[in-house]
């Protein structure tokens, strides 16, 4: 299995750990990951997209062709990017008419989009393409006793109209209890984190967004929160120390799996997370091999 | 265009739609525009309209030709706010120019008589009552990100801290996207300019920064 990897901005720049995750646990599963060079923000699908279509769609589709030009599928990590990239797909499938256009913007700069690359998102590169069944024969370390919430996040809802829109936060619920955690309820599972709101309405969005989800988290007492979008992570550590009051960890599903795949959490540089993520590590006892 | 050769129009005019006909110049090529339709065809001028856009104002120049409204485009940003006047060739301009001149602030250069026609006496000087103020459509909190995607091709540029804290932790210093990348990078602002989005946003991109502030 081989993949070009679409790392977006968030990863690389504000939280490598989950990048150094992704590297050495696709690593330990045999599977190839390629790096997309001279790729561009995705970008982003919320304001970008409302602000300019035409400039979201041409910017994804380069990105696409990029994949295209590698012959390979193209993995994202980060939820934002799968859903401009998914997103582009699905629009210069079905909209002949801005397909015309977009095509013909990139020829003028010597590019074409042929629509041959497919976008994946971690939690179906993981769970359908490599199997739930296959990754469990690699889980060497099972964090049995851990009590994790989950957060899937809003972009991780989006898929194509025959679809169902569960198959993915399913696919990330099971992909998380391979790793022998406690998955705990806690009402709030679908509630936006309030990261799109931030920069219009900081006040709402973590009142009366964050907020209510990290009461309900608390109460149900776990040891950690797991996600699939970096925006939402970070929206979620930044958010607790501007609420003040919450420190709970907040981890990728990436950085839960390379725990449980055994590798040390020392090598995943837990300490660009601004919640206590290495310091729960620490106190599991996982920064060593397992 | 076989129609605008006998309309004895230059090439570049394009018909919109039945009896209409127009062509967008830039600024520096407006008068001498209006000067070729002028000797070249049989148009009559009919008046400038004036349409405020948040960061430019766009001068419609409307003719009549042969039963078809010929009009020539022009895109005044706010910073420069000046345009040289057709009084010259078109005399039956100068009212035009002199309202437009009232109503929005616009400077017609070389214009005779560039006074107030239709303000009330008295009123203020600087206040024009359909200019509003220099605004892009950009909201204030996208702006900083959108500068970045225009300068780095992306929203976040990549600090020394990272970069150092990245290669300690075995991590290429540069992450492989477009930033250090400067032929993709010149590709992707190829891209925002075909698209026209640093006009539609208002990108500068000498200052690289979004006009009309924030």
């Amino acid at each position: 299995m081989k993949y070009a990897v679409f790392w977006g901005c968030l990863i690389p720049l504000k939280l490598p750990s989950v990048e150094l995750a992704t590297r050495k646990t696709f690593k330990r599963l045999g599977v190839d990951l390629v790096d997309l060079p001279g790729y561009s923000c995705c970008p982003d699908p919320v304001v970008a997209r409302l602000m300019d279509q035409r400039m979201w769609l041409t910017l994804g589709a380069r990105n696409l062709s990029l994949a295209e030009k590698l012959g390979l599928d193209l993995l994202a990590i980060c939820s934002g990017c799968y859903e401009t990239l998914w997103g582009t797909m699905e629009t210069l499938e079905y909209e002949p008419e801005i397909r015309k256009d977009i095509d013909m913007v990139l020829s003028k700069s010597g590019r074409s989009y042929r629509g041959t690359a497919k976008v994946k998102h971690l939690v179906e590169a993981l769970g359908e393409d490599f199997g739930v069944e296959k990754l469990s024969m690699f889980i060497s370390r099972p964090l049995s006793g851990v009590r994790v919430a989950l957060h899937p996040g809003c972009h991780l809802f989006r898929t194509a109209p025959e679809r169902d829109i569960w198959q993915k936060p399913q696919l990330m619920e099971e992909l998380v209890a391979l790793t022998g955690v406690e998955i705990v309820k806690y009402g709030l599972e679908r509630l936006c984190c309030g990261f799109p709101m931030m920069a219009a309405d900081q006040k709402f969005a973590l009142e009366e967004r964050l907020l209510p989800k990290l009461q309900q988290i608390s109460i149900s007492g776990v040891d950690c929160i797991v996600f699939v979008c970096p925006a939402c992570l970070g929206q979620f550590e930044t958010g607790q120390k501007m609420l003040k009051g919450y420190s709970i960890p907040s981890l990728h599903l990436a950085e839960l799996l390379a725990l449980a795949v055994g590798i040390p959490g020392s090598e995943l540089g837990l300490y660009f997370h601004r919640s206590p993520v290495a310091e729960l590590v620490e106190k599991l006892g996982l920064n060593e091999s397992g | 265009m076989p129609e605008l050769e006998k309309l004895g129009l230059p090439e570049y005019f394009e018909k919109t739609k039945e009896g209409y006909l127009s062509c967008r110049v830039d600024l520096q090529l407006l008068k001498e525009t209006v000067r070729t339709v002028i000797q070249k065809s049989m148009s009559r001028f009919i008046g400038i309209v004036a349409l405020d856009y948040g960061l430019d104002i766009e001068l419609l120049y409307n003719f009549s030709l042969n039963k078809n409204i010929l009009t020539i485009k022009t895109m005044v940003p706010k910073e420069e706010n000046k345009v040289e006047s057709i009084v010259a060739i078109v005399p039956a301009a100068e009212w035009s120019e002199r309202e437009i001149c009232d109503l929005f602030g616009i400077k017609f250069l070389g214009h005779p008589n560039l006074e107030s026609l239709i303000l009330p006496a008295g009123w203020p000087q600087k206040e024009h009552p359909l200019r509003q103020p220099i605004r892009g459509s950009i909201p204030p909190h996208a702006c900083s990100i959108l500068e970045a995607l225009f300068a780095f091709g992306t929203t976040i540029r990549p600090s020394s801290w990272i970069k150092q804290k990245r290669e300690e932790a075995g991590l290429p210093g540069i992450p492989p996207l477009i930033y250090g990348d400067e032929r993709a990078l010149a590709e992707v602002q190829k891209l925002l300019r075909d698209i026209e989005f640093d006009r539609r946003a208002g990108y500068d991109w000498l200052q690289k920064r979004l006009r009309g502030g924030r």
